[in-house]
């Protein structure tokens, strides 16, 4: 590293963000995890380290939804060794070779990734389609939607995941519904509602504590309460 | 005596019951497709961590007809009081799209012999929590797409209300049902 570099390139400046926030999130784990972990991020690869970042800007997205952040953190453990894989154990193991890994293990994450991939490649497949019809450049869609070219490129090739949001502005660029992008984004929404209904430590509306709290108002089963037999 | 033939039965739902689950749909419908998702993917599981029952209900030749969840959740009483309230809630409930509107006989209809299940169920666990002083649930709970008038219509049927002015994520209504003494 020479000086010019830190005194002429803005955009090192600019990248500092990332960099302390990286350190900001390290200080909550205990010092030997710390030093794992850093030294892991960066003894990999240069593709590994921009994935990770990229995926833990993710997850301080206060927009993103709790399944993503989950899966943004499974894949950062991957990428970073958290748990080795048995095969070899080594650091920083390529990111896409993670995945069979992991989902060797587990079998709902195998489902997952299976699903994934699919989701993927009819994402690439109708990116290229509505872009060919509507005329875009990757580079036009780029400045579009305010990320790089190289980004619209790995997506076209299924090489990275978009996240939601990417979606939702990629489709406002595009000028159509997410939906015709990634049909599954309702399903997500739905899927997170019902978690969401589930969580303990709801506060009720003042609306749900009136109908709750007056139980004067019984409503009572209109169809017959009958537990059904287990098998005969 | 030999059952009626459109007798249901709840067979408890594991893990290994997603294999053959596959393929199970209830619709396409914006408020169906998240269904099988449910069930088939890692949601029912996570729920099932913290608590939730999940029975398959079958037919006597073990066709799959339809499931359904019952957990309880600690809500809140908005402040000042903040204390806790154990309610009872439905997760999540579905039937087979070719099983919709079936048998005819609306004695034996799938959908009320499984809300009745459900129901009882709950009813059982509030009995329990009475007998043991620990406070169980008063009220069943669900969640349903506000657009989803078939299945609101269906829940009034079976003697839930729905709760006015509350709206929960995605355009989703909830509704209630008394089940105490």
């Amino acid at each position: 590293m020479t000086d010019t570099f830190l005194l002429n390139d803005p955009q090192a400046v600019a990248r500092l963000d990332s960099v302390a926030c990286i350190f900001e999130w390290t200080r909550s784990m205990s010092a030997p995890d710390r030093k794992r972990f850093l030294g892991a991020l960066i003894e990999c690869s240069d593709d590994v380290q921009q994935v990770v970042v990229s995926l833990l800007n993710v997850v301080k997205d206060p927009r993103t939804m709790p399944a993503e952040r989950k899966r943004a953190l499974m894949t950062i453990a991957d990428a970073l060794f958290l748990n080795p894989c048995e095969e070899d154990g080594r650091y920083g193991q390529d990111l896409a070779a993670s995945e069979p890994y992991a989902a060797a293990k587990n079998a709902p994450l195998a489902r997952e990734v299976r699903k994934m991939n699919a989701q993927e490649e009819s994402f690439a497949a109708r990116l290229k389609e509505l872009m060919t019809a509507k005329q875009i450049s990757q580079q036009e869609l780029s400045e579009r939607i305010g990320c790089s070219q190289p980004a619209i490129s790995q997506m076209l090739n299924r090489m990275c995941r978009p996240q939601k949001r990417t979606i939702l502005r990629l489709a406002e660029a595009l000028n159509v519904h997410p939906r015709e992008l990634w049909p599954d984004i309702d399903v997500a929404d739905m899927l997170d509602a019902v978690a969401s209904f589930q969580q303990d430590d709801y506060t009720m509306t003042a609306a749900e504590a009136s109908a709750l709290a007056d139980t004067a108002k019984k409503n009572r089963p209109k169809v017959r309460a009958k537990s059904l037999p287990t098998r005969p | 005596m030999t059952p009626h033939p459109y007798q249901l039965y709840a067979v408890p739902f594991t893990e290994a019951d997603q294999a053959r689950l596959v393929g199970f749909s209830c619709g396409d419908a914006l408020w169906s497709r998240h269904v099988s998702e449910w069930l088939l993917g890692s949601d029912v599981l996570d729920s099932m961590k913290r608590g939730t029952r999940v029975w398959l209900f079958e037919t006597a030749e073990k066709e799959v007809v339809g499931f359904g969840s019952l957990g309880t959740s600690r809500w809140n009483w908005p402040p000042p009081d903040g204390s806790k309230a154990t309610i009872a809630l439905i997760p999540m409930l579905g039937i087979a799209e070719r099983f919709h509107g079936q048998p005819p006989d609306p004695e034996w209809r799938y959908s009320r012999q499984i809300m009745g299940h459900l129901i009882a169920e709950t009813q059982e666990l509030a009995r329990v929590g009475r007998e043991a002083k620990a406070g169980g649930p008063e009220w069943l709970v669900l969640m349903v797409h506000r657009d989803n008038a078939r299945a609101i219509q269906f829940y009034e049927q079976c003697g839930f209300e729905l709760i006015p002015g509350v709206e929960r994520r995605n355009n989703h209504v909830v509704m209630k049902l008394w089940i105490g003494e």
